[in-house]
């Protein structure tokens, strides 16, 4: 089990964001987290990595107990993750921004950034190699030294994608990844996070509304609606569940 | 990138050679001025425009430098190249300090709190008498030997060199900054916070640890004007000459390398342009804040594309 | 024990001035998240202006203070709508700066015009003592504490009771919003800001008919109004009361029992104290912050 959230709540003044919500993802999966607008799926998120504590409930990552630590600290953890609102350096290049995200392979250490040696040359030469990699790995090796703020949103996406790989996790967040692509766009994301698991990143875990994407991708599907979970399982059974249906759809008159 | 180096280099390269060509007392005093200012100049950019807070209390890390180098000179005999280095490091110990204090605030408060962290400290200075002698303040602190057997052309002239080397020594240790991990987190901070947490940056210790570099620059300044004015009295808290740093920076242009040199070079030069004016020199100033402010506000450098992380191959 | 009542009631006189004299920085400081450095310079020119209209051109304290009101206020919306405004949209930093510039730019100026001789705005109240029981207070002080209280309670009326306050309250809440409901929050910016400067500089009238008015106490006045509003939290008209007399009780009670010199660093300790405990002042609404 690499990720394990159990009965996790979360009240926000008296409103009840999350609810007893339990879910896992095991190494090898993707799994999708959806749900209705609201349904709490980002605030889950927040809560995985950190950027808020949960009410109630815990966290654990390859069975040691995670709750409540804060996001860099999770980063190192090998938990890394996007946000819904598209978020990137915009003042810096493509290049740059990933290379940003390289920042835990890289020296931290007070003298070596004053007085640099071999090491530490020949690190921010790999680093900028690693960087260079990643943006072509997610196709946009074209706009290399475009600086961010005049991507086009498709291109965004990706980039945030990138941003997260060069941190190196082993357990990739992402929330609402195809959010504003268009089908071409959404299939090549698709393909790029079909090749990510088995490489260095061993699940992913994304919030999505792009139905067809996550039936694609997913192996295991968890649905969530008014803060609780509301069912759980492959793309197929997901796919017939009534009450899904029905949170979606609304009942028929 | 490449261009803002070589410019830095050229310019070294003209301070070396000016006294050479300029004999004279009072070019040379402004000399001494530029150098020191380039160095606070530089120190209070690295927060405002690579933390991206506003430290208005960053007078404090100087005037520490500059009572700890009269005092160590004056009370233990110390020399200049004990003082000014004490200066810096006492100048982080409070960086360290007050860093850790004010850093867990965000936007104006932190810019009161820094501030009011320099107004204690003035008023300390002012009033615990048996350590700074109050607003009377240090005076005959001590200059370097080696400069006090010269007269007076060759003791600014020393003075001069000793801070180009000191300037240098900053722009240095800046540039080496922005171009690393450490200096690319505290970028990322400034641009997004969130992202920056996500992928593993700990803001709270890389705005720390800029700070307390800015503030061991101040306090090396500080000390430096110790020696060189040999007084220091609790004006080296006052609100004014966090005033021209700040110009300094917005002229310049925040978050370049050499934003800070062409700021302390033109404000220094006008400063004393308007010597004569005192309060009226200040109207102006306060009036080019404004115009700056509303009309440039990335400053003079900002036309000048900002400076690339690094050059991929 | 009589020595205590005498120390608080001093603080509580100067509380109310401290009080006053932090309304308009923290109305602006709320409504317009901007950090008026230039606040205590405004207080300055109320205090000069005051002497020049009752002392120099001899009109009555209270039509000087009307004069100063009014004349501050237009002031105010002046520089909002041609400096503020064009800041408005950029970082919080951009106006900081432009406050700072402004305040260097009046201090000094005023500076050319007035001098460095304090002056004093004249009151209509001798400095006869007043007594209320084994404690002393001078009746102008009295005065202009009553003063004092009339203006915060006719700030608080009209913030709370007109429609334009709800204006202004409810561009304070959310700007989008009260634009898309027919409000023309420029002009609401326009009017807190004039509303802020009006107050600083009436504060700076009444207070210069006690203590004197000159311009090279700008800095000290804008860090007190700061240490009120950070105490007190920002916006918030009980936290400007609530601080305003704490700090005052505070300086009196430590230059009456500990030391005179140090007075002024109290504040700054509260500050700093206060930061560490609870931010966003006692009587902030703000939680957690990202």
């Amino acid at each position: 089990m690499m990720l394990d959230v159990v009965a996790i709540s979360k009240n926000f003044d008296g409103v009840a964001a999350v609810s007893d919500v339990s879910f896992a993802v095991q190494s090898g999966e993707i799994v999708a987290l959806i749900g209705p607008n609201g349904a709490g799926k980002t605030t889950c998120f927040n809560i995985v990595t950190g950027y808020i504590k949960p009410s109630a409930g815990r966290v654990f990552l390859d069975g040691t107990e995670v709750t409540g630590r804060p996001p860099h600290v999770m980063a190192r953890l090998g938990v890394v993750r996007t946000f819904q609102k598209t978020s990137i350096f915009k003042n810096l290049s493509v290049f740059e921004n990933v290379l940003v995200g390289h920042h835990l392979q890289g020296t931290t250490s007070i003298w070596r950034t004053f007085l640099p040696g071999k090491t530490e040359r020949e690190s921010e030469r790999q680093l900028g190699e690693s960087a260079h990699a990643i943006v072509e790995l997610v196709g946009l090796g074209p706009r290399m030294n475009t600086d961010a703020a005049s991507l086009s949103c498709g291109e965004l996406r990706l980039l945030e994608v990138a941003i997260a790989l060069g941190a190196k996790p082993r357990l990739l967040l992402l929330d609402e990844p195809a959010a504003g692509l268009n089908t071409q766009e959404a299939v090549q994301l698709a393909g790029v996070l079909r090749r990510l698991v088995g490489t260095n990143i061993r699940a992913l875990l994304m919030v999505e509304h792009n139905m067809s994407m996550v039936m694609s991708v997913s192996h295991r599907i968890v649905v969530m609606n008014c803060g609780k979970k509301l069912a759980e399982g492959p793309p197929e059974q997901i796919r017939a569940h009534p009450q899904v249906i029905e949170a979606y759809l609304g009942k028929a008159a | 990138m490449r261009l803002q180096r070589n410019l830095i280099f050229a310019a070294f390269a003209l301070g070396v050679v000016l006294p050479l060509l300029l004999r004279d007392e009072y070019l040379m005093h402004i000399g001494v001025l530029i150098m020191f200012s380039i160095m606070l100049a530089t120190s209070f950019n690295l927060i405002v425009g690579y933390v991206g807070e506003f430290p208005l209390g960053q007078t404090a890390f100087f005037g520490i430098g500059a009572y700890t180098a009269a005092l160590l000179s004056l009370k233990f005999g110390a020399p200049a190249y004990v003082t000014i280095p004490a200066g810096g490091i006492l100048g982080g110990v409070f960086g360290l300090l007050i860093g850790s204090i004010t850093l867990r605030l965000r936007g104006p408060f932190f810019v009161i709190v820094t501030l009011c962290f320099a107004e204690v400290l003035q008023l300390i200075a002012n009033n615990w008498i048996a350590l700074t002698n109050g607003p009377m303040g240090l005076s005959g602190v001590p200059k370097p030997q080696w400069i006090d057997s010269q007269g007076v052309l060759g003791q600014k002239t020393s003075f001069y060199y000793i801070g180009l080397l000191m300037a240098a020594v900053t722009l240095h240790l800046a540039y080496r900054f922005v171009n690393s991990n450490v200096g690319r987190a505290a970028i990322a901070m400034r641009e997004n916070r969130l992202v920056a947490q996500s992928v593993g940056i700990w803001p709270f210790y890389f705005g720390l640890v800029t700070f307390i570099i800015a503030a061991i620059l101040c306090g090396f300044a500080g000390a430096f004007y110790a020696h060189y004015i040999s007084f220091v009295g609790p004006e080296v808290f006052d609100f004014s000459v966090m005033a021209s740093m700040i110009i300094m920076v917005l002229v310049g242009g925040k978050g370049t390398l050499i934003g800070p040199v062409i700021g302390a070079i033109l404000v220094v030069l006008l400063e004393e342009y308007l010597r004569d004016f005192k309060e009226l020199r200040l109207s102006i100033f306060g009036l080019v804040v404004v115009a700056i402010v509303i009309f440039l506000p990335r400053g003079l450098m900002g036309f000048v594309r900002r400076q690339k992380l690094y050059k991929p191959k | 024990m009589d020595l205590l009542l005498q120390l608080l009631a001093n603080g509580l006189v100067n509380g109310t001035f401290y009080a006053l004299s932090a309304l308009g920085l923290t109305l602006v400081f709320g409504l317009m998240r901007v950090v008026n450095f230039a606040h205590g310079e405004m207080y300055v020119i109320g205090g000069l202006l005051g002497w020049v209209l009752t002392g120099v051109v001899g009109l009555d304290f209270f039509t000087s203070l009307a004069v100063v009101v009014f004349g501050m206020g237009v002031a105010g919306w002046l520089i909002d709508r041609v400096l503020v405004s064009r800041v408005r949209d950029q970082d919080e930093e951009v106006g900081l700066l432009l406050m700072i510039g402004l305040s260097i730019f009046l201090a000094n100026s005023a500076l050319l015009v007035f001098g460095t001789t304090p002056r004093r705005v004249l009151s209509p109240f001798p400095t006869k003592p007043f007594f209320l029981g084994p404690v002393v207070v001078t009746q102008s002080r009295l005065f202009v504490v009553a003063l004092c209280a009339a203006l915060i309670v006719a700030a608080h009326l009209l913030i709370q009771k007109t429609a334009l306050g709800q204006a202004m309250r409810a561009t304070f809440q959310d700007a989008m919003a009260a634009r898309l409901a027919g409000i023309r929050t420029e002009g609401i910016y326009g009017f807190t800001f004039g509303l802020g400067t009006a107050l600083a500089g009436a504060a700076g009238t009444l207070l210069g008919s006690i203590y004197v008015a000159e311009p090279t106490n700008g800095g000290l006045i804008s860090l007190k109004a700061f240490v009120v509003v950070i105490l007190g939290g920002l916006g918030s008209f009980a936290g400007a009361i609530t601080g305003g007399l704490i700090l005052g009780v505070t300086e009196a009670l430590w230059g009456g029992f500990v030391s005179t010199n140090s007075v002024d660093a109290i504040g700054f300790a509260l500050v700093i104290v206060m930061l560490l405990v609870r931010p966003y002042g006692l009587f902030s609404k703000r939680g957690e912050r990202p």
